[in-house]
């Protein structure tokens, strides 16, 4: 277990590549936080805080970090540790704990909002130098397209079109039916297409995404 | 058939792409060390709640108690001019009628003499009146979760929202029921296991517990019981619309999705049928237009006669101009038949006149892949698997096209428009193997594959117009505006991703 451990704690550890990533080790470090172990907490997390972070940003949209939701999604991953019955499901079980928080968080932000106790959010800037002008902007009109969904719906299109789930991870990760997952999909699909007609910005963009038409 | 898929494909490629963008812009960003210090220091000053709920857990538990008893409690009601006997029985006087309030505002009248019992539901879900004899009309509010019943006898009522009137007679075992609003199932029928009725219908029973429907024109008009103010009709028909009953379309409307349920308020009923108002056709003589339209439920403007077409003993529809019935078929859908030998032999050569091949197929008139059984017009075989492609997106695309299951096909008038023998509403009996049967409609000049459904279609269930839409499997699209240019309706069995066999025959379409 020692051995295991300070493998994982050293500096070459990387953070892994997303949902399905072989999870090695990732038992040994499951059972050993089990017990109370804070070296392997601080393993899972240097594991996988790639992942959660880059989910919460994909969910929120790029802009301001997110610490607050990372860290409370880590708190509430390590208190329910004993509800993993899988440990090599860990990958899995933390994409579903950050969704979770993450629609909890729209949730909040939204009635902080209505009864005023906090702006409406709106992306800043976005300093991706990867994309063009037209490309920042039309990821801006996504991201308030996102905002008018409900937060389930938000969050099975971050899950499914941007980390581009597998439709088994997506159910998996809401807690539905395959086809149930499916079916609300589509039906999202559907909707976000409406209301990508009704932003300019979008619609503009969309002879480029209609050709495939390449990011620069 | 509809081309769905490429909708929802085109959605999906947008979604797609959208998503690429977005993942674009938001790689995964370097991790912050600092962050573990702010977790671990969450992880050891996260105060301990256990004691906060040890101290709460008493009082938490007789408020969790209190709440408990008052949500299993049943309906209050309350009862104006009857007699509640100690036994419990609710009994009307011999020379006026007395009503039962329930604090949902339901209302059940009973009519001079009528005895009857309550029994609420708990958690507040509704009641069951046994009616003992006599004459009821209830006035149920509905709300999603009601649950009422009158039992009368072998049969019983279950209604979710509506007003209709039952009468029993136990000495002559007489049931009877007219619905004026809304829709009830009804159980107990002998040869319908469980019957709906719709607002404008109604149903009776006898002794040997065979139901008959009413024809409208023998309703009379059902008394309106006074409702609470609170929910008192704010809309009140007049004589050129239909009867603005609350139409439980939404019930209709539940396909598999699990879409939302939609009901139409009367005021938005009448607004979209006001769109095209109807020219208008003199009832009959002995009611007035007001009353026709209120014990009927349906437009003045009825088309020549409500009729009823079943199936003769030589396979042929009768009834007032009956029109056509055939079976048709998807690519790769084989029909087969069972055998008859009482059907026509025929002889046919392979070549070698010494060994002739003998089949017995159905004799004219039988339209055609059909067979006469019991009283109705079948068919039977087998529908291919679909096949499809891209099973990782949600919706694959598969040859629906032309694998598209197996059909009954009736034509009114072979092929032409139905025109101004169409009636209001249309009714199909059918009966077969359990499978997910739609209703089809098809307007004379139309592409084939453009037609109006009804998704989960129920024998004997009536529909008028409205209930046919483009894309019924997902609750929405253009609905049918009439039935004046229809040329086809059929019922269907759709291909699956599976091969199944199929059997199901009609029996009757009525028409009103």
């Amino acid at each position: 277990m020692e051995a295991v451990l300070r493998h994982m704690l050293s500096p070459s550890a990387s953070p892994p590549l997303g949902p399905g990533h072989p999870g090695s080790g990732d038992e040994a470090l499951v059972v050993a936080a089990r017990a109370g172990d804070r070296r392997a907490c601080r393993a899972i997390w240097e594991k996988h805080a790639g992942l959660v972070q880059r989910l919460v940003r994909r969910f929120f949209g790029p802009g301001p970090d997110h610490s607050d939701v990372c860290q409370e999604v880590f708190l509430r991953l390590f208190k329910r540790l004993s509800e993993l019955r899988d440990p090599a499901a860990l990958p899995g079980f933390i994409v579903s704990i950050t969704l979770g928080v993450a629609r909890n968080e729209v949730r909040r932000r939204r009635i902080r909002a209505i009864v005023g106790l906090s702006p409406t959010d709106e992306l800043p800037n976005i300093t991706t130098p990867a994309l063009s002008s037209e490309a920042r902007e039309a990821v801006r009109a996504l991201y308030r397209v996102l905002d008018q969904l409900g937060a389930e719906d938000r969050s099975l299109f971050v899950a499914r079109y941007v980390e581009k789930m597998e439709m088994t991870e997506v159910a998996s990760a809401h807690g539905i039916s395959l086809s149930t997952a499916k079916r609300r999909i589509a039906r999202l699909a559907q909707r976000v297409e409406a209301r990508i007609k009704v932003e300019p910005a979008l619609a503009e963009y969309g002879g480029q995404l209609t050709q495939g038409g390449r990011v620069d | 058939m509809i081309r769905l898929e490429e909708t929802i494909d085109a959605s999906e490629a947008r979604c797609r792409q959208l998503g690429d963008l977005a993942a674009q812009a938001t790689p995964t960003p370097p991790i912050d060390p600092y962050q573990w210090k702010q977790i671990e220091n969450a992880m050891g000053h996260r105060p301990s709640r256990r004691r906060w709920l040890m101290l709460l857990a008493p009082a938490m538990a007789a408020t969790g108690l209190v709440l408990w008893l008052q949500a299993r409690r049943p309906l209050d009601h309350t009862v104006q001019g009857c007699q509640v006997a100690a036994d419990g029985m609710v009994s009307a006087p011999a020379d006026r009628e007395c009503q039962v309030h329930f604090e949902d505002g339901t209302q059940i009248t009973l009519a001079s003499g009528t005895q009857g019992r309550i029994n609420a539901l708990s958690y507040r879900r509704g009641a069951t009146f046994a009616l003992d004899h006599g004459h009821v009309d209830l006035a149920v509010i509905h709300r999603v979760s009601a649950r009422w019943n009158v039992a009368a006898g072998p049969f019983d009522v279950r209604v979710t929202g509506t007003r209709f009137s039952v009468d029993w007679a136990p000495t002559s075992q007489h049931f009877s029921l007219r619905v004026s609003e809304g829709q009830v199932r009804v159980s107990g029928c002998n040869q319908r296991p469980d019957t709906s009725v719709r607002a404008g219908q109604g149903l009776e029973g006898d002794a040997a517990r065979t139901c008959t429907d009413l024809e409208p024109p023998q309703l009379p008009a059902v008394p309106t019981p006074k409702l609470p103010v609170a929910h008192a009709p704010t809309h009140e028909p007049s004589p050129i619309e239909p009867a603005p009953a609350v139409v439980n379309r939404g019930e209709r409307r539940r396909h598999p999705a699990g879409g939302k349920l939609s009901m139409r308020s009367p005021e938005a009923s009448g607004r979209a049928e006001r769109a095209n108002p109807p020219a208008a056709v003199p009832p009959p003589s002995d009611l007035t237009e007001r009353d026709w339209s209120v014990s009927s439920g349906l437009a003045p403007e009825i088309k020549p006669g409500p009729r009823r077409l079943t199936v003769g003993s030589d396979g042929r529809l009768i009834g007032q101009e009956p029109g056509t019935l055939d079976a048709l078929g998807g690519v790769a859908t084989k029909f087969s038949f069972p055998y008859r030998p009482s059907g026509t032999n025929i002889q046919v050569t392979n070549g070698r006149p010494e060994t002739p091949l003998v089949f017995s197929i159905p004799s004219p008139p039988l339209g055609q892949n059909l067979y006469l059984e019991d009283g109705a017009l079948c068919t039977r075989g087998k529908i291919a698997a679909l096949r499809c492609r891209d099973e990782k997106i949600p919706t694959m695309r598969c040859d629906y096209d032309s694998n598209w299951g197996a059909l009954i096909q009736w034509r009114p008038r072979e092929g032409r428009a139905w025109g101004d023998h169409a009636t209001s509403s249309v009714a199909m009996d059918y009966r077969g193997k359990t499978a997910a049967y739609r209703l089809i409609a098809h307007r004379q000049g139309d592409p084939d594959d453009r037609t109006y459904c009804v998704d989960n279609y129920r024998s004997g269930e009536r529909v008028t117009p409205s209930h046919f839409s483009l894309n019924c499997w997902a609750g929405g699209g253009a609905r049918l505006p009439d039935f004046a240019k229809v040329d086809t309706f059929s019922l269907q069995v759709s291909s699956l991703e599976t091969a199944q066999r199929f059997r199901f025959c009609v029996s009757a379409v009525d028409l009103r």
